[in-house]
């Protein structure tokens, strides 16, 4: 019944947006995050996951892509150590939200097409060392919204700076973090409407190095940051009218 | 291939005959599925007429309270919380006396109650290691202890030594607390965690116990089995023992350099970190037939039922392999733990469909083949709960008590606050029918699956996790894609049980002995399909030593895949056994079987579970699945002449069934949740 014995590996695919994302730290994240993906409706995405274990934990990544009608189209497992690079089958859609549960692990997450991460619910954007400039749109109908910032672990805490859309700076959170703290943002009208950025760095006024740090959006805003301006700039007001939609809808149930 | 073989002789070892280092945990005769049953448990008012007459619509057969245990199981007999905390006097130890021969009256009378309305097993709660007080302030556990002998009435016995010498420690010997010694559920009194191996913690535990006997209880659920983390004075001499039992004195010195001690830093994955887990293990399960034997002695026999299989089916191997049950509290995840199909918003109206399924834990219950069952508590959302949709519905509840049926060879779903739930009551009434009158089909059976999932235990102690959470995630997939599936352990690993599947996967499995890579190397030469993921499989020991690559390299030769990355490809460029249910329809329904014996079986039960249930209490869809095709392979020389139809709450109904190449055909005309099939 034998066939030939074989051993298949991943071969690490090098793909474009790969390597654009060497310009940037690469962005890790820790604990269980979702990502959403926008498609163009003709082509699948095919999205690329690497996966890092922390304190040698053996614990590997639980990765579910679905589309807007709540189907799984991808669900698989990738140890810890490995990378997988695969297209979600099925018929293209026009947004996929996918899943990845690595329990206290890390992964690198990319894609082919314009992605961001979800930077709300339990952990909020936790992610581990250096972080790419991120970006978020803030909705023309956005007055105020609020900027939360914790890092539990001894030692680790981090400088959140919020950017308005022309660099300059709306925001600075500096410290350790071991008590989480929040502000609120106010949005002048003349900012609504546009692409705001955070970026991430060593703590000065604290003596904690930038490790494990967890950052919150929430408010009237999609709580979606974004690696790139672009994708931020042309996706982000139809997800913020999906998402007040959606959020309506959940109101009146 | 699957040739069937009459004595597992590797399971013929006994519990108290594993001196040997080749079994690095316990093994023993395999005991085969039981009838699933019903449970409630309820912390709630239970002492009102009301109450008891809420029992009578479907008793279930295993009850557990709180408020049975005569004394409170953390503070002892002689606490007022309440009064503590209003700054008032508590009551004199004459009127706390008072009070708890009382309560202990009341106690037995809603025991007797309870029996008289069918309920079979009545158990409440007690904690293994917790107790609550203030050594300073003489309260809780303290102020008990000094009036020890206003309640000598009760057949306490001599008086141990003061609680606080019952403390778990720390290596550097000062007190280690589980949770946090300022708890707040128990200020201004402080929480400890209490060492299973000392005598003297032995005394309170054993007089909370025979005084549950006393009263009547049929047993305990035994909270908290599961933390056990001294380095007491005790603990360190049973650790010098328990290594001297399994190792020979050259072993010590050439494994351990000659020094017993316990390991202190549990971050490593070395063989002392692994025996010190490995110890406690043992610890908390003779504490735990210590507990059975106390019941014993009074009530002739005694129920046993820890927490602890939460994430920890594995458990049912080492510390619970003698309990009767053992608690899943499934309190993590968005999703909550309730079986079926659970939806939520995440953002910009993308949701999340999630199968909850726990074929994980149940499915290592037959894979163990302990004593021990699953019983499944499931949570509506953690931390966060949302009943309305992720609470637990009636077509949930039968489908909770399908999976223990189904996938845990026994067990449960336990019935949380019945009070909240009306559907619970029918729902037990019905099912506990089915169960009755199918007794004969859920007990004394075994597994009879296509493919094996090889899950030792042991790395799970070398703090290597790939092999539980990879075989966990193997044994969803495939058993997604309609195979028969089932997990092995150590416990059922034997040449002759891997013979008798078509396939066998091995998922990270780092840590391996050489007994089990020659078995694995055997099968794969006789035919077997043998898939490895991970290319560092057997990669070490069984203690955990590394083994050298040219050493595990005629495994990963004998293999007809090594896989890495990820598991998907399983299937995929790996052949696989044909499943039994097509892909056409049921793509949520998953299957398991079983057999009336390894050696000759003459028939054969396959349960349906249909998980397309919605979960949440404002939901109530069922994805009902007609005309559900099988094909189903049957053991070598068995031939299917008639087919018995079974569902809960129906008449049971024949079905056609046509034999093609060792497989029975057979067609299910609908599926709702559940169904059993029986093949003779």
């Amino acid at each position: 019944m034998r066939t030939a014995k074989m051993i298949s590996a991943l071969v690490p695919l090098l793909m474009p947006w790969a390597v654009q994302a060497q310009e940037q730290p690469e962005l890790v994240v820790r604990n269980p995050h979702y990502f959403v993906i926008v498609g163009d409706g003709e082509r699948a995405p095919t999205v690329s996951v690497q996966v890092r274990s922390f304190f040698d934990k053996t614990q590997g990544l639980k990765l579910e892509v679905s589309d807007p009608a709540g189907s799984i189209r991808l669900n698989t497992t990738v140890m810890v150590g490995e990378q997988a690079t695969r297209r979600i089958p099925g018929e293209p859609a026009e947004l996929y939200l996918a899943s990845a549960n690595m329990d206290s692990n890390g992964i690198v997450f990319s894609c082919d097409r314009p992605w961001a991460v979800y930077a709300a619910g339990r952990t909020g954007l936790g992610s581990n060392g250096a972080v790419p400039e991120m970006y978020l749109y803030v909705p023309e109908e956005t007055e105020a919204f609020t900027v939360r910032v914790s890092a539990v672990s001894p030692n680790e805490g981090g400088r959140v700076t919020l950017h308005h859309p022309d660099g300059s700076v709306a925001l600075v959170m500096d410290g350790e973090f071991d008590t989480e703290e929040e502000r609120q943002v106010e949005v002048p009208e003349a900012l609504r409407g546009r692409a705001w950025s955070l970026t991430w760095a060593e703590p000065q006024t604290a003596d904690a190095s930038l490790q494990d740090i967890n950052v919150y959006i929430e408010g009237p805003l999609t709580p979606l940051l974004w690696i790139e301006r672009e994708w931020a700039e042309a996706h982000g007001e139809m997800l913020w009218e999906r998402h007040r939609a959606a959020l309506a809808e959940e109101g009146a149930q | 291939m699957r040739r069937l073989s009459a004595i597992m002789a590797l399971l013929a070892c006994t519990a108290g005959a594993w001196a040997a280092p080749e079994d690095m945990v316990p093994r023993w005769e395999y005991v085969p599925t039981q009838v699933p049953f019903t449970h409630i448990l309820d912390y709630g008012d239970i002492f009102s007429p009301e109450y008891l007459a809420g029992l009578e619509e479907g008793p279930p057969h295993l009850i557990t309270h709180h408020e049975l245990t005569v004394s409170h199981p953390y503070f002892g007999p002689m606490c007022d919380l309440g009064a503590i905390r209003a700054g008032e006097e508590e009551a004199s130890a004459e009127e706390a006396v008072a009070a708890y021969r009382a309560h202990r009256e009341q106690v037995k009378a809603y025991i007797e109650a309870a029996h008289a309305r069918g309920v079979e097993v009545v158990t409440s709660y007690i904690c293994m290691m917790t107790t609550g007080g203030h050594p300073d302030r003489r309260l809780g556990i303290w102020r008990f202890w000094d009036n020890w002998e206003a309640f000598e009435q009760f057949d306490l016995p001599a008086k141990p030594e003061d609680p606080i010498t019952w403390q778990q420690r720390k290596p550097d010997g000062s007190e280690h607390h589980f949770y946090r010694k300022e708890h707040e559920p128990y200020a201004p009194m402080y929480r400890y965690s209490n060492c299973v191996n000392n005598p003297n913690f032995h005394a309170y535990q054993r007089w909370v116990v025979e005084e549950a006997a006393r009263a009547g209880l049929d047993g305990v659920f035994v909270d908290n089995a599961g933390s056990q983390r001294c380095y007491c004075a005790w603990c360190r001499d049973g650790f010098d023992q328990w290594l001297r039992e399994r190792y020979e004195p050259e072993e010590i010195e050439a494994l351990f350099d000659g020094d017993t001690r316990m390991a202190e830093d549990l971050t490593g994955s070395d063989l002392r970190a692994a025996e010190t887990q490995l110890f406690w293990q043992e610890s908390i399960h003779r504490h735990l037939e210590r507990i059975r034997r106390w019941g014993t002695e009074i009530h002739g026999s005694f129920y046993i039922y820890p927490n602890g299989l939460h994430r920890r089916a594995h458990a049912m191997a080492t510390r619970f392999r003698d309990a009767d049950l053992g608690m899943a509290e499934n309190s993590s995840g968005a999703f909550g733990g309730h079986p079926g199909i659970a939806r939520r918003h995440v953002v910009a109206g993308l949701y999340m469909r999630h199968v909850n399924q726990n074929l994980r834990p149940f499915r290592y219950a037959p894979a163990i083949g302990a004593s021990c069952r699953v019983s499944m508590m499931s949570y509506s959302g953690y931390p966060n709960t949302d009943e309305a949709n992720l609470g637990p519905n009636e077509n949930v509840g039968v489908l909770g008590l399908a999976e223990a049926a189904a996938f845990g060879g026994g067990g449960t779903y336990l019935m949380y606050r019945p009070a909240r739930h009306p559907w619970m009551a029918p729902v037990r009434a019905m099912m506990n029918g089915f169960f009755e009158r199918n007794a004969d089909l859920y007990a004394g059976r075994y597994p009879w699956g296509q493919v094996a999932v090889f899950t030792p235990v042991l790395p799970n102690y070398f703090r290597d996790g790939a092999t539980h959470q990879l075989g966990g995630e193997v044994l969803e997939m495939l058993m997604g894609r309609g195979l028969l599936v089932d997990l092995m352990t150590e416990q059922t690993f034997s040449s002759e049980a891997l013979d008798r599947y078509e396939a066998v996967v091995a998922p990270g499995v780092r840590i391996m002995s050489d007994m089990q890579m020659r078995a694995l190397i055997d099968y794969a030469a006789d035919g077997g399909q043998l898939i490895l993921i991970g290319e560092d499989t057997a990669a070490r020991d069984r203690l955990g030593r590394e083994r050298a690559d040219a050493d595990r390299q005629p495994l990963l030769s004998a293999a007809d895949a090594v896989l890495t990355g990820s598991i998907d490809e399983l299937g995929g460029a790996v052949g696989l056994p044909d499943p039994v249910r097509g892909a056409d329809s049921g793509h949520l329904v998953r299957l398991a079987a079983y057999v009336d014996s390894w050696d000759g079986p003459t028939d054969l039960t396959v349960h349906c579970v249909n998980y397309d249930v919605e979960i949440g209490t404002a939901h109530d869809g069922v994805g009902a699945v007609d005309d559900l095709a099988l094909s189903i392979p049957l053991p070598p020389g068995m031939t299917a002449r008639a087919a018995t139809l079974k569902v809960p709450g129906r008449q049971d109904v024949s079905i056609d069934v046509e034999m093609q190449g060792g497989r029975a055909e057979v067609v299910i005309p609908h599926l709702e949740i559940y169904a059993l099939l029986h093949i003779t």
